[in-house]
């Protein structure tokens, strides 16, 4: 009985020392461990399951497991779990989810085992360890979530992409199909290299080395892909590599937009702006195109820059280059504003007016301006009329010279009509005087010699009366020449009365008392035929007057007395019609003179002859040249003693001709 | 017609050329009704009364001749006068001189001028002038009728 005492105690022992070694591995253990009975009453509870829960061991002891559960569809389920593992069932792995005290349920994975009794058939407890993967499980949601959105982006997408594999094999949606004109299968059996345009190939090639070699996460470029009918296709494209937790790479991530269009339109653009550009420089005026809402200067044309040797890239530099002089920028400003507006109102081309533009050189050039609005943008023309307006500027100084010269002249002539006014009215004096001073005491003398020879006759002897007639004869010798010496003076100050003459008429009338006077006498008159001149007809009469009669005195005494008058040819017959003077003659066969003294015949009472061969005062051809010289001609003569003499005048050819 | 003697007045500066026409008139008894003053002033003061004429026998002569070239008042300013004196512009003058100057003739006939004659140079010719003008001027001319003051 000791004996078997003994080995009772011995073996109580033991059991005693394994059932503390238990509780200890059960209380401590760092996964939560739970027993219950077969009524689902939880018996044991560890501190990890005390932490899982919230809830203290001593109040969840001896009550049923249902209170770990939340309160709701899922309870049932826990519930069928827990009482097929107390019927002896082993969970491998089982997901029950356990409400804490603070309401909060996580998601525990359980695995048990069954305590059976002595027998090793009845079980008489459940024991349960618990894995908490709360936090697992909604990372791998997140995690599943986050590849259904990816996928969904990446199949839904307008945007191409591609997957490209390491070797080259491509993952596309359906807009990188569509845009290379693929089916997907057919397209997944290319590599990116086959789909590329060949040109594109190796500036790709070093791209993808770039995000290989790690120096740059991601890529973006421009290059052409072939559709599968060949044509080429813009793609703006961004690639980034994808690298696995190890580094390795595990795809490249591409997207690509379709450029094509957007291409083709700014080669257009850029064909329309050159084509513009061109038509602007062909012309010669300098345009700019201003964008006037951000005071851009869009264009200008190569004109300006030849023309001003600067241009701005906008409104507002443009003022200060052109328009250094900040008092005349004002003035431009706000005489150009007004006439922008106008034209952005009425949408025509509006002249703005003249500006003075100052070039890189310094110089100025002045332009006329045009403002027009093309599609909200302001062209503006310059017409360059600088030319123009110094042609303008030295005309009016030439013609303000010429005004002041005229003045000046008129001036000078004014101031020599006075000076021979002046000259005039003294020799109206002298002339004056010589009319009534000296004839008076003539007259004087002339009426008591006659007294003297009435009252006093009887008591001259002859001799007395001889002096007395003589005395007589004196004074009316000087009488003729008083009046002939007054009759020079009114020649040379008579009004002239121009007009037109026939000298025919002029010659006839001073003929007429001649052809009388020589009735008594054998002459033979020549008289060609004389042309009309411009002249005074009274004062052509008297030279015609004074050559005749000087032709009819000088050939007293030849019989027959020869008399030709007439118009002396041009040097050439051709120059008729553009001579400049026409030349009258009066030959005689008189008497003549000595050409040495032909320089004294033109003189005031300058004879060849005395008066008692021939009469005269020598005053007649004085008289002659005065007229001609007046009427802008000449007069000389040719003559030799005993042979005759040859006088002859010349005129200004007549200004118009007649029929 | 009337054939009394009217009186003449003569303005003539010149004694020589007076003694002349005096002696051309006296040929026709026409010398004694002559008065001779010798420029503009004295023919002047002799028509309106004045000076030393101040008390010579009222009325106008029946001609005045009028020499142009004399001192102080020349026959021009003489005619002018005249041709503005409400009590002598209708007085008979002639002008005798030895100027031929057309501006003299013009001016004296723009005056008003009654006749215009040219001393000539010749005695026969002068004392034939002179003797017409009397004649004509101080026996056949009818005298205009004096102005009452």
């Amino acid at each position: 009985m000791l004996q078997d005492i003994t080995h009772r105690l011995t073996a109580e022992r033991e059991l005693r020392e394994t059932r503390d070694y238990l509780e200890n591995l059960l209380g401590y253990a760092n996964a939560p461990i739970i027993v219950w009975d077969q009524d689902l009453r939880v018996t044991r509870f560890n501190h990890a399951f005390e932490a899982l829960t919230g809830m203290a061991a001593r109040d969840v002891v001896g009550r049923r497991l249902e209170l770990l559960f939340p309160a709701d569809e899922r309870r049932a389920q826990a519930l069928a779990h827990v009482t097929s593992a107390s019927a002896g069932e082993r969970w491998q792995v089982v997901e029950i989810p356990i409400q804490r005290a603070d309401g909060d349920v996580r998601t525990v994975l359980w695995n048990s085992a069954t305590v059976y009794d002595a027998d090793g058939v009845t079980p008489v407890a459940t024991i349960a360890q618990g894995q908490d993967i709360t936090e697992r499980v909604a990372v791998e949601a997140a995690l599943r979530e986050s590849e259904d959105k990816f996928r969904y982006v990446f199949d839904r997408s307008i945007i191409a992409m591609s997957l490209t594999l390491p070797g080259g094999r491509l993952r596309v949606n359906d807009a990188f199909c569509h845009m290379l004109g693929y089916a997907r299968d057919e397209l997944e059996q290319l590599t990116w290299q086959e789909v590329s345009h060949p040109d594109d190939v190796a500036e790709t090639e070093l791209r993808v080395a770039e995000l290989t070699s790690g120096v740059v996460d991601s890529v973006r470029f421009v290059k052409r892909y072939l559709r599968k009918s060949g044509a080429v296709v813009w793609g703006d494209v961004s690639t980034s590599l994808r690298r696995g937790d190890d580094g390795e790479p595990l795809y490249f991530m591409t997207a690509v937009v379709d450029i094509t269009e957007q291409r083709r339109a700014a080669e257009e653009l850029r064909a329309s702006e050159a084509r513009l550009r061109s038509v602007l420089d062909s012309t010669p005026f300098p345009v700019a195109l201003i964008d006037t809402d951000d005071d851009v200067i869009r264009l200008w044309s190569r004109s300006a820059f030849d023309l001003f040797g600067h241009t701005a890239p906008s409104a507002a530099e443009w003022y200060v280059l052109a328009y250094p002089d900040s008092l005349y920028r004002r003035q431009v400003v706000a005489r150009w504003e007004p006439r922008v507006e106008e034209a952005r109102r009425t949408g025509r081309t509006v002249n703005a007016g003249e500006y003075r533009v100052t070039c890189s050189d310094g110089s100025t050039r002045d332009c006329e301006l045009y403002a027009t609005f093309l599609e909200g943008e302001l062209l503006v023309t310059f017409r360059d009329v600088t030319e123009r307006r110094r042609a303008d500027e030295a005309r009016r100084a030439a013609e303000s010279k010429l005004t002041e010269l005229n003045a000046e002249l008129e001036q000078r002539v004014r101031q020599r009509t006075a000076e021979l006014d002046a000259v005039n009215s003294e020799l109206e004096a002298f002339a004056y005087s010589v009319s009534h001073d000296l004839r008076a005491p003539l007259r004087h003398v002339s009426g008591f010699s006659q007294l003297l020879a009435r009252y006093e006759g009887d008591r001259l002897d002859d001799k007395g009366r001889h002096y007395l007639e003589t005395i007589l004869a004196a004074v009316g010798q000087m009488g003729v020449l008083i009046d002939d010496l007054l009759q020079f003076s009114r020649t040379g100050r008579a009004e002239l009365t121009i007009a037109d003459v026939d000298m025919a008429q002029a010659l006839e009338e001073a003929l007429q008392p001649l052809r009388s006077e020589t009735r008594d006498r054998d002459v033979e008159w020549t008289i060609g035929a004389l042309p009309h001149v411009t002249g005074d007809h009274a004062l052509l009469r008297q030279v015609w007057a004074n050559l005749l009669g000087n032709a009819v005195k000088y050939t007293r005494g030849r019989a027959p007395a020869r008399i030709e008058v007439g118009v002396l040819d041009g040097p050439a017959d051709d120059a008729a019609d553009d001579a400049q003077e026409v030349v009258f003659f009066v030959r005689d066969n008189g008497v003549g003179f000595d050409m040495a003294f032909a320089h004294k015949l033109f003189g005031v009472f300058q004879r060849l002859h005395t008066s008692d061969e021939f009469e005269g005062t020598g005053i007649g051809l004085a008289n002659v040249q005065r007229i001609i010289s007046r009427l802008g001609g000449r007069v000389w003569a040719q003559a030799e003693p005993g042979r005759g003499a040859t006088f002859c005048f010349s005129l200004p050819a007549r200004k118009e001709m007649g029929p | 017609m009337k054939m009394d003697v009217e009186a003449i007045l003569l303005a003539e500066d010149s004694a020589n050329d007076a003694e002349l026409t005096l002696e051309a008139l006296a040929a026709h008894n026409l010398a004694n009704r002559v008065t001779v003053v010798r420029d503009g002033v004295e023919a002047m003061e002799y028509l309106r009364c004045e000076g030393q004429y101040e008390h010579r026998e009222p009325g106008n002569p029946a001609v005045v001749l009028l020499d142009i070239k004399m001192p102080r008042k020349d026959g021009l300013e003489v005619l002018r006068e005249i041709r503005a004196d409400p009590r002598l512009r209708r007085l008979p003058v002639v002008i005798l001189t030895s100027s031929r100057e057309e501006q003299d003739i013009v001016t004296s006939y723009d005056l008003g001028v009654n006749a215009y004659v040219v001393k000539p140079v010749d005695f026969a010719a002068f004392i034939e002038a002179v003797k017409e003008l009397g004649v004509f001027w101080a026996v056949v001319n009818q005298t205009p009728p004096a102005v009452d003051a």
